[in-house]
């Protein structure tokens, strides 16, 4: 089963490395924005744009991962694929993350976090945030 | 002229055309609007033009929950008061009609609805209007709220407007009372008994009792009894020489839908951006009362009716109250400063940061429900009726219902990113009610599902009229003194066709 997975995150790495390479050449410099290496989350990413209020985001992420029907790691995982699917860059991932919360608000996706009403994208990206850095 | 059961040698026996029993606001409403015909009126008040400890007396009885519980113990005295002006002796002046959809019925909530549209009632709410020196709801509510940047367009947030008024209707109309040749008052007088015709279906005598034990009777050709929302049940109930269930109650209706308007101060706190100009602050000019027209306006916040229909939701009001800057949410380790720090990052609100906080005070409309009801007690007063007891609880069904509604102002503020919801309501909160007290004689044309016709009429007795709350099937989130009064004039239009015809 380990073999298998490292086998998976293997072949990610070499898709969007490849990817990756493309759009540098086609783009410019986002090749060097490329942090090692948790190839989901790109944590170079998040904290660019959290990295300020990391304690905020430790907090909420703990809070979230506490409550009864909470994501596991996995189930988060898969939540936030989108980040590994859609983006490369700071600014990419904040547009998006920004839609996401929005179209949760929309579509009433909502977790409740000690009484207060979050979009599920900020629940999972908190939990995933603590899980990883905390 | 003024009688006073207890001191005035009053005839022991008198006949009247109409006789109004209550001297709140819908009774002297109604008789005012005789005053100068040739229907011959009698007003009966059962307390003085001040209130007396032996009148409030009478109001008690016993509840059972906590809410009725959280008055002192007192709720059924506090809540009402027994002498000429009624209510309007004590009342906080907000005004505001029903809402089109309080009048429908809606599919997924039973018992809801009226034997009318709203339409019926607009030219009596335009009458109450002017006798509280209101402004037209019409025209208000048509002037569309400006929420600034606050796209507010695709939401189904509206911004309901309440109108004030101190009218005290003892003191404001009681010389016109008096002074209509008209027009008899008759102070000190309860109403103890009420006899039918042996047939059972007309109203023949009012037996008139005051505390010292004078009693005299009344023959009235039409009767309306406007002794508010607990008292009116109570009396029929009371009266059951000639039906031992009490009069009007063929069916088992009477006392039971009570309703109030639970308030819930601190429903929920919404945290969002003081925008600058603050006039761009999308619920600035909801918090204050506004002078902006020569009527003092303030305006709620309350989802429209097209989502109330969809998602089966009762009809809610919302205050926005008690502004705080947002580091009174809870110290830096607190998970609320936390969200909120984390809102104004993911949120980009750094030139206008979510530094606001406003608590939504909560004032729901209740599901009718036949286990909320004024039932009678052994226990007795001193004019040896029985005395009440109000069993009363808000549901869980409706806390889950209030909360669903407050997800959808939670969505409508997180959607464009300019504010966020923490929700406090559960059903352990606080709860108040608005001492209104309304459903006990519902109406309803159908005898089996209610008291009064669509004419408040009490089903199978011809002459005997209810005026008052106690006849709203349904009750929004208004307060209900504009409705009554609406209701009150436009059963004063079928009293007077009613005696015209008699003629």
């Amino acid at each position: 089963m380990e073999n298998e997975k490292q086998s998976i995150s293997r072949r990610k790495f070499f898709i969007i490395i490849g990817a990756t390479l493309g759009a540098s050449v086609i783009g410019g410099s986002y090749y060097q924005n490329w942090g090692p290496w948790d190839l989901l989350t790109k944590p170079h990413l998040l904290e660019n744009n959290f990295g300020s209020i990391e304690k905020n985001l430790f907090l909420i992420g703990k809070t979230y991962l506490k409550q009864e029907g909470a994501l596991d790691e996995n189930s988060l995982t898969q939540k936030l694929k989108w980040i590994e699917n859609e983006l490369n860059n700071s600014k990419e991932l904040y547009e998006s993350l920004k839609g996401k919360v929005q179209s949760d608000f929309e579509n009433g996706a909502f977790v409740y976090l000690d009484k207060w009403i979050l979009a599920a994208t900020e629940a999972h990206l908190c939990g995933y945030y603590y899980l990883k850095f905390g | 002229m003024i009688y006073n059961l207890k001191t005035n040698d009053v005839p022991e026996e008198l006949d009247y055309h109409l006789c109004i029993v209550g001297g709140g606001p819908a009774g002297i409403n109604i008789a005012k609007e005789f005053a100068g015909l040739k229907t011959k009126v009698l007003l009966v008040e059962s307390g003085e033009f001040e209130n007396t400890s032996e009148q409030e007396n009478l109001l008690d009885g016993k509840g059972s929950t906590d809410f009725v519980e959280g008055y002192g113990n007192g709720y059924l005295q506090h809540s009402r008061l027994r002498f000429f002006g009624g209510a309007s002796n004590h009342w906080g002046g907000m005004c505001r009609p029903l809402d089109e959809i309080d009048f429908e019925n809606r599919d997924g909530i039973k018992n809801i609805g009226w034997p009318f549209s709203k339409s019926m009632l607009e030219p009596y709410y335009r009458k109450a209007e002017a006798l509280l020196k209101l402004g037209s709801f019409k025209e208000l509510e048509n002037r569309e709220y400006d929420w600034g940047s606050f796209e507010a367009s695709n939401l189904p947030l509206k911004t309901p407007i309440f109108q004030f008024s101190a009218l005290n209707f003892g003191e404001v109309f009681k010389e016109d009372i008096v002074n209509a040749e008209n027009i008899d008052l008759i102070i000190n007088a309860n109403l103890t008994n009420i006899k039918l015709t042996s047939y059972n279906n007309h109203v023949e005598e009012l037996v008139l009792k005051a505390l010292n034990g004078n009693q005299i009777k009344v023959k009235p050709d039409l009767f309306v009894l406007a002794c508010g929302g607990i008292e009116n049940p109570r009396i029929m109930l009371n009266c059951n020489d000639d039906i031992e269930n009490g009069i009007g109650n063929d069916h088992d209706l009477v006392g039971k839908y009570f309703m109030e308007h639970p308030h819930y101060p601190q429903s929920a706190q919404l945290l969002y951006a003081e925008n600058e100009p603050l006039d761009d602050t999308p619920l600035y000019k909801i918090i204050d009362w506004i002078q902006d027209t020569e009527y003092a306006t303030k305006r709620y916040l309350g989802l429209g009716e097209e989502v109330l229909k969809k998602e089966g939701l009762l009809n809610t009001g919302f205050d926005v109250i008690d502004t705080k800057d947002y580091d009174e949410l809870g110290d830096e380790n607190s998970t609320d400063l936390a969200i909120k720090h984390f809102s104004d990052k993911v949120w980009n609100k750094k030139e206008a940061p979510l530094n606001l906080t406003q608590t939504l005070f909560l004032r729901g409309e209740q599901l009718p429900k036949e286990t909320n009801r004024v039932e009678l007690i052994d226990r007795k007063d001193q004019l040896g009726l029985k005395r009440v007891h109000l069993v009363y609880k808000v549901s869980e069904e409706e806390i889950a219902n209030y909360q669903r509604s407050l997800e959808w102002i939670a969505k409508g503020f997180g959607k464009q990113l300019r504010g966020r919801l923490r929700l406090d309501l559960s059903f352990d909160s606080d709860m108040v009610g608005g001492a209104h007290h309304m459903g006990t004689t519902r109406m309803h044309n159908n005898p089996r599902k209610g008291v009064v016709n669509e004419h408040c009429q009490v089903h199978g007795i011809k002459n005997f009229y209810i005026a008052g709350s106690s006849v709203f099937p349904s009750s929004g989130f208004a307060n209900p003194t504009l409705t009554i009064l609406a209701l009150s004039f436009r059963l004063v239009d079928h009293l007077k066709a009613q005696l015209n015809h008699g003629k």
